[in-house]
């Protein structure tokens, strides 16, 4: 939901940036195969189209994560979202998508505005996507059935929600890094990576 | 990775996608050398990889193949025409293809794949590999063959193939169960759906509901004359190639879905897709292995004699090649009827096959499996390593070739060249180890000055020994010209050395002497040097007579025998020698040299004026350089050399000074004027440089150690304290037994302010100065090891102060540690000396002075003045000027009573009564003067009352801040000042009267009842101590 006030409060960017992170992880799944692609529905976002799960599990877990997130934001107190794909039967991770989250901690609660447009935000947002879509260039494929996890890093202080628990980093080991885009709201700034598994190819 | 740098999101279409994900470094600088900045490396490196192909000599030769596709791969992102690759893989499949050790070796099974992947055919590879054998156990072979037969929708063909798998026992068996159970999965999903969808539908032939654009299809043109595209690109307009009938294929699960993409389904949109019917013909290529024995075939034959196969419309298959029989042969696509799996064209419709002409190329898997018809022939065999030139993927050359061993060759030179270097390197150090082992070993206590570039025989040799010995030591049947070498040697090695200093100037001795000894010989007098150094000529030791003498003094044996000759060649110096010696000289040699004009000017001129005057004490002279006094001996001037002539010059000026007018007034002060000499021949001398000779003349008395007594009764009472006096005493000691002294040739070194001053073995940083006169500069300094020293710098060759150091330390024992300092040492060099005293001093009491210090402390000082002098006296010292400038304030090092805060820093007004006992009463002091006019001393008081004046001066200053003027009351000497108003007023008076009036009572006693005196001062303080220590 795009605010149709000029400026963008705290308020507003941590929407804008929840509102991406929906996205952006769903469209994750869909490219990396974690589910069938038969269980995404097209939409249009961001002046494009994307991808939406409809298995009911799926989607509730990433509204409930992604609700929380929201909160977060506007406490200011996420670092970092990451999204973990291991592989089923090895539990060995794969791939790591890291999303790093930089929150401007001199605006407070609800007053203040920061002058960005809307869409300058929409069109960072949107190349970002489509540099996740364009990774697959280098990204090994995954052939084994892929289970995936959202970490997300909080202020030490932060209390542990109910359905939340605490985990580890899952790093890889040996991986290749590749840093993609950013985009920022003037509030949250959101800078994306990825890690995959080092591997000889054919 | 910036966001402007994301050269693969900009590229990302020409890069395909690896199965296994490419590296991201790898891919960047493949990106980044596209503009063909790095072309130059990736052909190197591509040279190289086409060279190991060549020349590898491993067990491994499918290892390089690897690599080289593996590199080609990542460095060609975009894959294409100059990666080579497809060429690289068939070659690499087919180079191995008979080697059953590669069979099942993972990576060559990969190799296949992915040869097979990139082929038009692949289903086809996977038979024949399967009927090959190759591969059969991995399981990358099934999975990669039924995902395949998925593609073509073959669900239950894929299946089979698994279970085939599963049969083989292929490895690894869980990666294939797991892929299997995907598949499973896949499948039953999309039977579930298509249930869904739509019952009536058969699940095989879908008929889709609207006729799907296929994308990328090739367009059947319309019209038969002239073609014309169709507008509508579905159905019967798409001509279906082989490409578009795969793509027809995913589609067919995905029926109510219409705006699917098929982009994304690049999983099996890599794969080439082929049209041709994938009927398993499996016994088809299960051909015995034996008959692929003529397949091993590497090089490339021309495939001129491969026969198509018949096609037929019939679409019936198989027609055999003429050569073997064994096997079916590949049959060509486009006669194959359609596929068992249903398509969505009518596969009746064959028009778009008759488009189709018979293609003339052959597949990769044709080329293998048709014969080497020349294989049988053996016809030809070619004579160069054909196999050699070929194998890579690119052509070599013979040049090449060569070059590449050439190469291989030169490497490995070079690195036996290096070790050789190395090992070369590693025994040398050791040796120099050792050497300086047994250098070390050979000299412990050689000195500061002892270098490890030492010769071993340099360095063995004694400080006592004679130096004939030395010279002896060293042979040669040529005396003079083997000195004159050993010279050039010993100097060359010659560095800072203060114990061998004495040979190689005794080489230097030798060398001069060479020149000389002609001309002695043309002589006709008959002095006993003349003797004595033709003598010398035949007979080495006799040679180094005259120097030991200069060396060594009165105390040594040997030269007791050489002062004699010494003394022969003082007498020598009579007219004769002179005079007729003088004929032979060239006086200038070389007149454009202004030096030898001017020396020569004055050899011309009358005597030199300035020879006659006595002069003091004033005078900068270099270390007695025994050569030269040498030639102080030889009356005869040589022709000057340049090692020589200021010798000469010397020798000529003494002359000078002997000349007939004056010799004879001079004939009785012989020798006392020859301690004046030493002033004079350096007043001559003082607009040259000469410094050598001078000290050549000022050794002279010296040499002679019976003289000085003789002298000292002679001459009228000579100047206790001056320089010559003083070099009389130290030549009676011998100096270079203290410890801590050290001898330099070199001459002074130039001490400055903030400066470091590397002198011995010490970096000394010079920090401030103190007191800086004519005859010497006194700076604080800092050693390298933190400690504090005093640096004194005498322009004078008498180190008086360490001598009186060193006397008062081994005169008073340990108790001369608290005011006379621990250590000191001393550099002696050619024109003046360095003494570094240890101690941490602040300033002069002069400088405390003006900052009025407490009673308490005056009264300190005061006492430890005393003290202080009262040893100096007990040991036969007077210091003779004690003001409060000579004593310096030291810091408390050790904290404790021990530790006093003064030292003496200036011995220069200092007598020793032991050896100079010549003075006798105060009246031969010349800081006594004053005070004899004063009339505070007599002429024949004792010299020690000197020390008590200057004492009463300095605690008057100290208590009074004023100088002191004294009146004389009642035949008693008194200060001005009464002393009434001070505290403690009396006891000042009392010592005031003490000390000013000491009458014939020994000063040793009177110091000590001064001492006790001020005591009392003291312990009427309150604080006293205490206060002291932390004052300062």
């Amino acid at each position: 939901m795009s605010s149709t006030l000029k400026g963008i409060t705290l308020k507003g960017s941590a929407e804008l940036v929840a509102e991406f992170f929906s996205f952006g992880i769903n469209s994750i799944l869909y490219q990396r195969g974690i589910y069938p692609p038969e269980t995404f529905t097209r939409v249009t976002q961001y002046d494009m189209s994307l991808y939406l799960t409809v298995d009911p599990n799926l989607k509730t877990y990433l509204n409930d994560v992604v609700t929380q997130l929201k909160g977060w934001l506007f406490d200011c107190t996420v670092q970092k979202l990451v999204l973990v794909i291991t592989c089923l039967e090895t539990n060995e991770v794969l791939e790591r998508w890291q999303f790093d989250i930089e929150c401007d901690k001199t605006i407070t609660g609800s007053s203040g505005t920061r002058e960005k447009s809307i869409k300058a935000i929409q069109e960072e947002i949107r190349s970002v996507i489509r540099q996740i879509t364009a990774t697959v260039t280098f990204l090994p494929l995954l052939e084994t059935a892929c289970s995936f996890d959202l970490l997300i890093y909080t202020d030490k202080d932060q209390v542990v929600p109910e359905k939340w628990e605490e985990s580890g980093p899952k790093m890889i080991a040996d991986s290749e890094e590749v840093r993609l885009r950013t985009f920022t709201t003037t509030i949250h700034k959101v800078s994306s990576m990825v890690a995959y598994k080092r591997t000889d190819c054919i | 990775m910036a966001e402007g740098e994301a050269e693969w999101e900009l590229c990302k279409e020409n890069i395909q996608p690896l199965r296994r994900g490419r590296a991201i470094s790898a891919l960047h600088q493949a990106l980044s050398q596209q503009d063909g900045a790095g072309y130059a490396a990736i052909q190197q490196q591509k040279q190289a990889f086409e060279s190991e192909l060549r020349l590898y000599s491993g067990d491994d030769p499918l290892d390089v193949w690897d690599r080289y596709i593996k590199w080609t791969q990542q460095t060609y992102p975009q894959g294409g025409k100059e990666s080579n690759l497809s060429v690289l893989l068939e070659r690499a499949v087919k180079r191995f293809v008979d080697e059953t050790q590669y069979h099942n070796d993972s990576r060559y099974v990969n190799l296949w794949i992915k040869f097979a992947e990139s082929s038009t055919e692949p289903l086809d590879m996977y038979n024949y590999m399967h009927g090959q054998g190759i591969g059969v156990q991995q399981a990358a072979l099934y999975i990669a063959w039924s995902e395949e037969l998925e593609t073509h929708g073959d669900s239950k063909k894929a299946d089979s193939v698994y279970q085939e798998g599963f049969k083989c026992g292929a490895e690894p068996a869980d990666k294939l169960h797991q892929y299997h159970k995907a598949f499973q999965a896949r499948v039953s999903r999309q039977v579930m759906k298509d249930m869904l969808d739509g019952g009536e539908q058969e699940p095989d032939s879908p008929e889709p509901a609207q006729p799907q654009r296929s994308s990328l299809v090739d367009l059947k043109p319309r019209g038969k004359k002239t073609a014309i595209a169709p507008i509508v690109r579905t159905g019967a307009a798409v001509s279906h190639r082989s490409r578009g009938l795969n793509l027809q294929l995913p589609t067919a699960p995905h029926n109510g879905h219409n705006s699917r993409f098929l982009v994304f389904d690049e999983k099996q949109a890599s794969a080439a897709a082929a049209a041709e019917p994938s009927e398993p013909r499996p016994e088809r290529w299960m051909a015995p292995p034996s008959s692929r024995a003529k397949e091993n075939e590497m090089m490339p034959e021309k495939w001129t004699d491969v026969k198509m196969p018949q096609k037929s419309r019939a679409g019936h298959s198989v027609v055999a090649p003429p050569s073997k029989p064994n096997f079916q042969p590949y049959v060509e696509e486009c006669d194959q009827p359609p596929v068992v799996t249903p398509h969505k064209i009518n596969p009746t419709v064959n028009t778009v096959l008759s488009v189709r002409k018979p293609s003339k190329e052959e597949t990769p898997l044709e080329r293998l499996q048709e014969p080497q018809q020349a294989e049988g022939d053996k016809k030809e065999q070619s004579m160069y390593c054909k196999e050699l030139l070929f194998s890579g993927v690119t052509e070599f050359c013979f040049e090449e070739l060569r070059a590449e061993r050439y190469y291989k060759r030169a490497a490995q030179e070079l690195e036996e060249k290096e070790k050789k270097l190395k090992e070369v390197k590693e025994d040398l150090k050791r040796q120099i180890e050792e050497k300086r082992n047994v250098l070390q070993d050979r000299c412990p206590q050689a000195g500061a000055g002892q270098q490890g570039r030492l010769e071993a025989g340099e360095s063995s040799q004694p400080v006592d020994c004679l130096p004939g010995c030395a010279v002896s030591r060293r042979q040669g049947s040529d005396p003079g010209f083997k000195i004159y070498e050993e010279c050039e040697a010993s100097s060359s090695a010659r560095v800072n050395q203060p114990v061998e200093n004495e040979d190689p100037r005794l080489a230097d001795k030798g060398s001069a002497l060479v020149l000389p000894f002609t001309i002695f010989d043309e002589s006709t007098t008959g002095e006993k040097t003349q003797e004595v150094t033709s003598k010398a000529v035949g007979c080495r030791p006799s040679v180094c007579r005259p120097l030991t003498a200069v060396l060594k003094p009165l105390a040594e044996a040997p030269a007791t025998r050489l002062e004699s000759d010494g003394l022969e060649g003082i007498e020598s110096l009579t007219d004769d020698a002179i005079v007729s010696s003088y004929k032979n000289k060239t006086l200038c040699p070389s007149p454009d040299d202004t030096c030898d004009f001017a020396r020569a000017a004055h050899l011309a001129s009358t005597p030199f004026g300035g020879s006659g005057s006595g002069l003091g004490a004033s005078a900068s002279s270099a270390d007695g350089l025994p050569d030269l006094s040498t030639f102080s001996v030889d009356p005869v001037v040589s022709a000057p050399t340049p090692a020589v002539q200021q010798a000469d010059y010397e020798v000529v000026l003494r002359g000078e000074r002997l000349s007939p007018i004056e010799e004879a007034s001079l004939e009785d002060g012989h020798y006392s004027v020859s301690s004046a000499f030493s002033g004079s021949s350096l007043g001559g001398m003082s607009g040259m440089k000469a410094m050598h000779s001078s000290s050549g003349m000022e050794a002279c008395p010296p040499q002679f150690p019976s003289i000085p007594e003789e002298t000292a009764q002679n001459v009228e009472k000579d100047n206790p304290c001056s320089m010559s006096s003083r070099r009389r005493v130290l030549s009676k000691v011998d100096l270079d037994s203290f410890p801590n002294f050290y001898r330099n040739v070199r001459s002074l070194p130039e001490v400055m302010e903030d400066d470091a001053l590397f002198i011995g073995e010490e970096s000394i940083m010079i920090l401030s100065q103190i007191v800086s006169g004519e005859n010497g500069v006194v700076h604080f300094g800092q050693t390298k090891s933190r400690e504090s020293v005093v640096v004194k710098v005498d322009f004078e060759t008498v180190p008086w102060d360490f001598y009186v150091a060193a006397q008062l330390r081994s005169r008073l024992g340990p108790k001369s540690q608290k005011y006379f300092g621990y250590r000191s040492s001393c550099f002696f060099y050619m024109d003046g000396c360095i003494t570094l005293s240890w101690g941490r001093c602040l300033s002069p009491l002069q400088d405390f002075l003006e900052r009025s210090p407490f009673l308490q402390v005056a009264v300190s000082l005061t006492k430890q003045l005393l003290e202080m002098m009262e040893q100096m006296h007990s040991c036969r010292l007077v210091h003779g000027n004690i003001r409060p400038d000579t004593v310096l304030l030291r810091c408390r090092e050790s904290g404790g009573d021990a530790d006093s805060v003064l030292q003496m820093l200036d011995f220069s007004s200092c007598v020793d009564l032991d050896q100079q006992p010549e003075v006798m009463s105060a009246g031969d002091l010349p800081s006594a003067q004053a005070f004899i006019r004063q009339g505070l001393l007599s002429t024949s008081s004792s010299p020690y009352q000197v020390d008590l004046i200057g004492i009463a001066e300095t605690v008057y200053m100290l208590v009074k801040k004023q100088t002191m003027n004294v009146v004389r009351e009642d035949s008693e000497w008194k200060p001005t000042d009464d002393f009434t108003g001070t505290l403690h007023g009396h006891v000042w008076q009392e010592f005031f009267q003490k000390i000013l009036n000491p009458g014939n009572q020994s000063t040793v006693s009177i110091l000590s009842d001064l001492q006790h005196l001020v005591e009392r001062i003291f312990l009427c303080g309150t604080e006293n101590n205490l206060m002291i220590t932390e004052y300062f």
